[in-house]
C-alpha cells in the first residue's frame, strides 16, 4: 500500500476510535431523553422523583442476579430491563440513591454473606434448559433497598409478572412495576421503619421483649448463634427507640424449684413450652420471644422448621410483631368476610383449616397491609387501629354488626364494600369438586349502604364486552369422545379495560390494564323514595356526599335474574335487547355520611329504665353511641365479590385476571388514605395494550378475521410496490436524463 | 447541499429504474411481515405494539443497508462512469452526502412499506403512535449507520458482491459488542460496558419509544465518521492518490 493510502487508513481508524471514545464517555449520560410513548411509560412520575430524592443519607439499592447464561431463560430478558429501570432511578435521584448491580457469581464472599445474613437474600431453584442440558439450578433475582441499617427485600416472585401463558407462544414474563416497588420500598425504609422507635416515643408506650431461650451451650450446633443474633437485633432496636424498648433474656432450663415454677408460669400466662427439634423429640429447645407493648402482647418462636435461621429472619419476625402491636404503623385493614374464622385449637392440633373463599386474599394483601379478620356479628367492635374496613360479600349481618360499621364510619374510617347477590358455595364446591354458586341476601346492610348513597341492585349483569372462562369441552380424538378444558366468552364475566368501561380520570382505575368482574350486580346512586305500604321511605344520597363512577358496562349490557340464567347464555349466546344500557358497577362516595343509628337504640344492649340507651359499665369496647354525622371519609362500592375471590377465579381459570382485580382492590383500599403519591405511581402499573377488537369478536369469526388482516398486511404493500414500479417505468420512459456535466461546482 | 440533493435525486431515480431496488424492498417487506405475524406471533401475543418487529430491526437493517449501497460507488468504477463523476464540478462531500441520502431515501421507502402492519395492529387494538414513531425514528438512525458503512465499503472495491460482504462484516462488527454471549466470556460488568458500543443493543430504547440523546449521538457520530472515511477514500481516488 502506498503511504497516502496508509495515511488514509490511519485517518479513518483515528476518526472511528475518537467516535467510540466519545460515545464511551457519553454512554453514562442519562440526560436528554425523549419519551415518545403516549402515556409516558418510560418517564418516572414526579412523585417517584420526589421520593427518590427524599433520603437524607445515601440510600442503596442492590440488585442481586445470577448471570444471564446461568439464569432461567424466561428471566434473562428481565435483567437488562431491570438494570435500566434502576439506573434511571439512580440518575433521577441526584445522588440520593446509590445503585449496586451485583452479579452473584462474581461478587466477593463478604458481600454474599452480608446479602444472606443481613438482607435475607436467598436463591430460588428454577429449571434451566440449554442445548446441552436440562436441569435445575439455584438462581438469584432479588432487589434490596437499604437505608442505614434498615432494608426491604423483593424476591423473584415480587419482581416479575406473567404477561402471556398461551400454549401457542409459551410463557412470556414481564417486570412488575419496578418504579412502584422502589418508591414503596424507599417509603418503607425511610419513613416506615424509622417509626418503630419514633412510634414508641410518640405513643408513650414501652415495648418489653422477653426472650425465653435455652442457653447457647445447650443448643444444637446450628442454633448456637441464635441468642447472639437476637441480642444484636434487640440492641439495634433499643438504640432507635431511645429507651422505649427494654429486653431481658430468660433461661427456663434447669431442675431447681424456681425454674419449674418459671416454666409453669410461662405455660400458664403465654402458652409457651419446650419444643422438639426432631420427630422423636430427643432434642428440645426453648426459642420463644414474648413482646408486650402497653396492654397488648404477642408471642412468636425464634425459628420455624421450614426456614433457615439468620439475623434477617430473626429481625423480620421481631419487627413484624412490633408493627402489629405499635398503633398506626402500617395501614391496618379489617376484613369482614363470610369465611369461617380460624380455629386456634384446631391449628394447634394440626387439623386442616376449614376452607375459606377469601383467606388467600388476606395473604396477598398482607404483603402491603396489616390484615385483621373482624367478626362483627359476635358483637366485637372494629379494632381501634383499623383504618380501612374491607367488607367482602356481606350477608346475614346482625344489627349489632351494622351498628359497629356505622360507628367505624362515623369516626372517619374508610369502607371498601364488595357486594353482590350470590356467592361461591364453598362447601358444595369442595364436595363436588366443581364450582357451585348460591344466592345470598344483603339484608339490612343494603339499606345501610343506600342511606349513604350507594344502591346495590338485584340480578346479574351480562354484557357483550366479556372475558373468557375455562369450560369442559367434548372433542373427538381417534374416534373417542374425550373431555378437555377449553375456553369460551361468558357474558356474565364483565370485562373492563382502559377506555372500555374504566373511567381514565379515576384514581382507582387510571392506568390499570384490565379488570374482570363475575356475575356482578349494578351499583347506582341511591335516590329518595317515599314510604309505601310494603316498604319504608328511603332518604337517597345525602347532600354532604359526592359520587364518582369508575366502572361502567357497555351500552349493550343487560340484566338477568340469577346465576343460572346468566350461565344459560354461555350456550345460547347473549345479544343486546331492548333494556340494554350502560350500568354502573363501581362507585366512590366521598364526604360526610349521616349515622344510620342516630337516635336509634344501640342494638344488642338492654334498654335503660328511663328509656335512654347506654352501655353497660363492663362493655368498654363498645364505645359511645355514634355521632349523627361522620368525619370526612371515603367509601368504595363494587357490585361484585367473586372478582377478588381466589377460589372463584382459579376455578374459572381467571387467575391471571385476578392480578388486575387485586390491583383495583389495593387502589380501593388506598384511596382517601395518607399516601396519594404511592397510589398515583401504582396506577401506572400495567403498560399493556390488549387487542380489544379481537376480544370483542365472536370466537368463530376470529380465525378468518386474523387471517384476512394478516394477508392484507402483505398483499396491500406489495401491490402498491408493484403499481409504483409500473408507474415509475412509464414516467421515466417519457423523461430525459439529467446532465450532470452541466452543473457548476 | 443543493448539489447533494441533485446527486441524491439522480441516484434515487436510477435505483428506482432498476428492478433490484424493488426486489430489496419487497424482500424487506415480506421478511418484516413474516417475522411480525409468524415468528413473533402477533395475534397470539395479544398486545397492540410494534415492539416485536422493532426488536428484529437491527438485523433486518443490517441485511438491507449494505444491499442498498453496494453498487453506489462500486458500479461507477465497474461500468466506467467513475471518470465522469471524478471530473465533475461537484465536490466530494456533495457526492458522498448525495449518495447517502439516496440510499437513506430507499430505506425510508422500504420502512414505509411496513406501515400496513402498524395499521393492522391499530385496527385490532390501541397502538401507541408515539412509541411506534420512536421505533421508526430509531430505524432511520440505525439504518443510517449501516448505509454509511455500506457506502464506505462500496467505495473501497469494484466488485458489488465484495462490497456487500464487506458492508455486512462492518455492520456485524458494530453489532458485536452488544450481543448477549459476552456475558459468559467476560462477565456481567465488562459485558455491560461493551453493550454500550453495540449499535443493535443501543436500539433497544428506541424500540420501546424512548429516544436518548446518547443513542442519537452514537448513531449520528458513527454515520458522520463513516461518511468522512468514505469521503477521504473518494477524494484520494479523485485526486489520483
Amino acid at each position: 500500500m502506498r503511504p497516502a493510502k496508509w495515511n488514509l487508513l490511519f485517518g479513518a481508524i483515528l476518526v472511528l476510535a475518537n467516535v467510540f471514545a466519545f460515545n464511551g464517555i457519553l454512554s453514562n449520560f442519562h440526560g436528554g431523553r425523549m419519551d415518545l410513548t403516549e402515556r409516558g411509560d418510560w418517564t418516572l412520575a414526579p412523585e417517584t422523583v420526589e421520593i427518590l430524592r427524599e433520603p437524607e443519607e445515601p440510600l442503596e439499592i442492590y440488585f442481586f442476579f445470577t448471570p444471564l447464561e446461568k439464569q432461567h431463560q424466561l428471566l434473562r430478558p428481565l435483567i437488562p430491563l431491570m438494570s435500566d429501570s434502576l439506573r434511571e432511578m439512580e440518575a433521577a435521584s441526584e445522588g440520593h440513591v446509590k445503585l449496586h448491580l451485583i452479579d452473584w457469581d462474581t461478587a466477593d464472599k463478604e458481600l454474599q454473606t452480608r446479602a444472606g445474613e443481613d438482607f435475607g437474600v436467598k436463591p430460588v431453584t428454577v429449571p434451566i434448559r440449554t442445548a446441552d442440558e436440562s436441569t435445575t439450578r439455584l438462581t438469584y433475582f432479588s432487589m434490596v433497598i437499604r437505608y442505614g441499617d434498615r432494608s426491604e427485600r423483593y424476591d423473584m416472585s415480587d419482581l416479575y409478572r406473567v404477561i402471556n401463558s398461551d400454549a401457542d407462544t409459551g410463557v412470556v414474563l414481564g417486570l412488575q412495576n419496578i418504579e412502584y416497588l422502589v418508591a414503596k420500598g424507599i417509603t418503607k425504609v425511610v419513613r416506615g421503619f424509622a417509626s418503630i422507635g419514633a412510634s414508641l416515643l410518640t405513643s408513650g408506650e414501652t415495648a418489653n421483649v422477653t426472650v425465653v431461650i435455652t442457653p447457647s451451650e445447650q443448643m444444637p450446633a446450628h442454633m448456637k448463634d441464635l441468642e447472639g443474633r437476637m441480642r444484636k437485633v434487640l440492641d439495634r432496636l433499643a438504640m432507635d427507640a431511645g429507651g422505649k424498648l427494654k429486653s431481658e433474656f430468660v433461661d427456663p432450663t434447669g431442675k431447681t424449684p424456681e425454674k419449674s415454677a418459671l416454666r409453669a408460669r410461662l405455660k400458664r400466662e403465654h402458652g409457651v413450652r419446650e419444643i422438639p427439634l426432631d420427630l422423636e423429640g430427643n432434642e428440645k429447645v426453648w426459642p420463644w420471644v414474648i413482646v408486650k407493648v402497653g396492654k397488648k402482647s404477642d408471642v412468636f418462636p425464634l425459628f420455624s422448621y421450614s426456614e433457615e435461621i439468620s439475623e434477617a429472619t430473626v429481625r423480620e419476625a421481631l419487627e413484624g410483631t412490633l408493627k402489629g402491636l405499635i398503633p398506626g404503623f402500617l395501614t391496618v385493614v379489617g376484613v369482614v368476610s363470610p369465611d369461617p374464622k380460624p380455629d386456634p385449637m384446631a391449628q394447634m392440633m394440626g387439623k386442616p383449616e376449614a376452607p375459606g373463599e377469601f383467606r388467600q386474599l388476606n395473604a396477598v394483601l398482607g404483603t402491603e397491609y396489616e390484615m385483621k379478620d373482624v367478626d362483627l356479628n359476635s358483637g366485637s367492635p372494629v379494632p381501634a387501629d383499623v383504618s380501612v374496613l374491607l367488607i367482602l360479600r356481606p350477608k346475614d349481618m346482625t344489627e349489632r354488626a351494622l351498628y359497629e360499621i356505622d360507628r367505624f364510619v362515623m369516626r372517619g374510617g374508610r369502607l371498601v364494600v364488595c357486594a353482590d347477590t350470590h356467592g361461591v358455595d364453598v362447601q358444595g364446591s369442595m364436595a363436588e369438586q366443581a364450582l357451585k354458586m348460591a344466592s345470598t341476601d344483603l339484608g339490612t346492610f343494603k339499606e345501610l349502604l343506600a342511606s349513604w348513597g350507594a344502591d346495590v341492585g338485584e340480578g346479574v349483569l351480562v354484557d357483550t364486552r366479556c372475558d373468557k372462562i375455562a369450560i369442559p369441552k367434548t372433542v373427538m380424538i381417534a374416534g373417542q369422545r374425550v373431555q378437555v378444558m377449553g375456553d369460551a366468552k361468558h357474558p356474565a364475566m364483565l370485562y373492563f379495560a382502559s377506555g372500555e368501561g374504566m373511567t381514565p380520570s379515576s384514581q382507582l382505575t387510571g392506568g390499570l390494564a384490565s379488570v374482570t368482574l363475575a356475575y356482578a350486580a349494578p351499583v347506582t346512586v341511591s335516590e329518595a323514595r317515599p314510604a309505601a305500604e310494603s316498604r319504608p321511605a328511603k332518604t337517597g344520597k345525602p347532600a354532604t356526599v359526592t359520587t364518582e363512577t369508575f366502572l361502567t358496562t357497555s351500552a349493550e349490557s343487560g340484566s338477568v335474574s340469577d346465576v343460572a340464567s346468566a350461565d344459560a347464555l354461555l350456550d345460547a349466546g347473549y345479544k343486546a335487547s331492548g333494556n340494554a344500557k350502560e350500568r354502573t358497577v363501581g362507585l366512590v362516595l366521598r364526604g360526610k355520611f349521616p349515622s344510620w343509628f342516630a337516635g336509634k337504640p344501640v342494638p344488642g344492649l338492654p334498654p335503660k329504665k328511663e328509656g335512654a340507651q347506654t352501655r353497660p359499665a363492663d362493655d368498654e369496647d363498645s364505645g359511645p353511641p355514634p355521632s349523627a354525622i361522620s368525619k370526612d371519609t371515603t367509601m368504595v362500592v363494587i357490585g361484585d365479590a367473586d372478582f377478588i375471590s381466589p377460589l372463584f377465579m382459579s376455578w374459572t381459570d381467571l387467575s391471571e385476571a385476578l392480578k388486575g382485580n387485586v390491583a383495583l382492590l389495593r387502589n380501593a383500599i388506598d384511596i382517601g388514605g395518607s399516601d396519594p403519591a404511592l397510589l398515583k405511581i401504582r396506577s401506572r402499573e400495567d403498560m399493556r395494550r390488549p387487542l380489544t377488537a379481537l376480544r370483542k369478536m365472536p370466537e368463530a369469526d376470529r380465525a378468518s378475521a386474523t387471517s384476512l388482516a394478516r394477508w392484507l398486511a402483505l398483499v396491500f404493500p406489495l401491490g402498491i410496490l408493484l403499481v409504483l414500479g409500473v408507474v415509475w417505468r412509464v414516467i421515466q420512459a417519457q423523461r430525459k436524463s439529467i446532465d450532470l456535466t452541466g452543473m457548476e461546482g | 447541499m443543493g448539489h447533494s440533493l441533485t446527486v441524491a435525486t439522480k441516484e434515487l431515480r436510477s435505483s428506482l429504474n432498476s428492478p433490484l431496488a424493488y426486489v430489496f424492498i419487497g424482500v424487506f417487506t415480506i421478511a418484516s411481515w413474516a417475522i411480525f405475524f409468524f415468528v413473533e406471533k402477533f395475534f397470539a401475543r395479544d398486545e397492540a405494539t410494534m415492539r416485536s418487529l422493532f426488536t428484529w430491526m437491527p438485523w433486518l437493517l443490517l441485511a438491507v443497508g449494505p444491499a442498498l449501497t453496494m453498487s453506489l460507488w462500486a458500479s461507477e468504477r465497474r461500468v466506467g462512469t467513475w471518470e465522469i463523476l471524478a471530473t465533475s464540478p461537484v465536490s466530494t462531500s456533495n457526492l458522498v452526502v448525495g449518495k447517502f441520502l439516496a440510499a437513506l431515501g430507499l430505506l425510508v421507502l422500504a420502512l414505509a412499506f411496513t406501515i400496513p402492519i402498524a395499521t393492522t395492529v391499530n385496527g385490532f387494538g390501541n397502538l401507541d403512535f408515539g412509541a411506534t414513531l420512536g421505533g421508526y425514528l430509531g430505524c432511520v438512525l440505525l439504518g443510517s449507520v449501516f448505509i454509511a458503512a455500506g457506502l464506505f465499503c462500496s467505495s473501497l472495491v469494484q466488485d458489488e458482491l465484495v462490497a456487500l460482504v464487506l458492508g455486512w462484516t462492518i455492520g456485524a462488527v458494530l453489532m458485536l459488542p452488544g450481543l448477549g454471549f459476552w456475558e459468559s466470556l467476560v462477565g456481567t460488568n465488562a459485558a455491560s460496558a461493551l453493550r454500550q458500543f453495540g449499535v443493535g443493543a443501543r436500539f433497544e430504547a428506541s424500540a420501546r419509544g424512548l429516544l436518548e440523546l446518547r443513542d442519537i449521538v452514537l448513531y449520528i457520530s458513527l454515520t458522520v465518521g463513516l461518511l468522512s472515511a468514505n469521503g477521504a477514500v473518494v477524494a484520494s481516488r479523485r485526486h489520483g492518490n
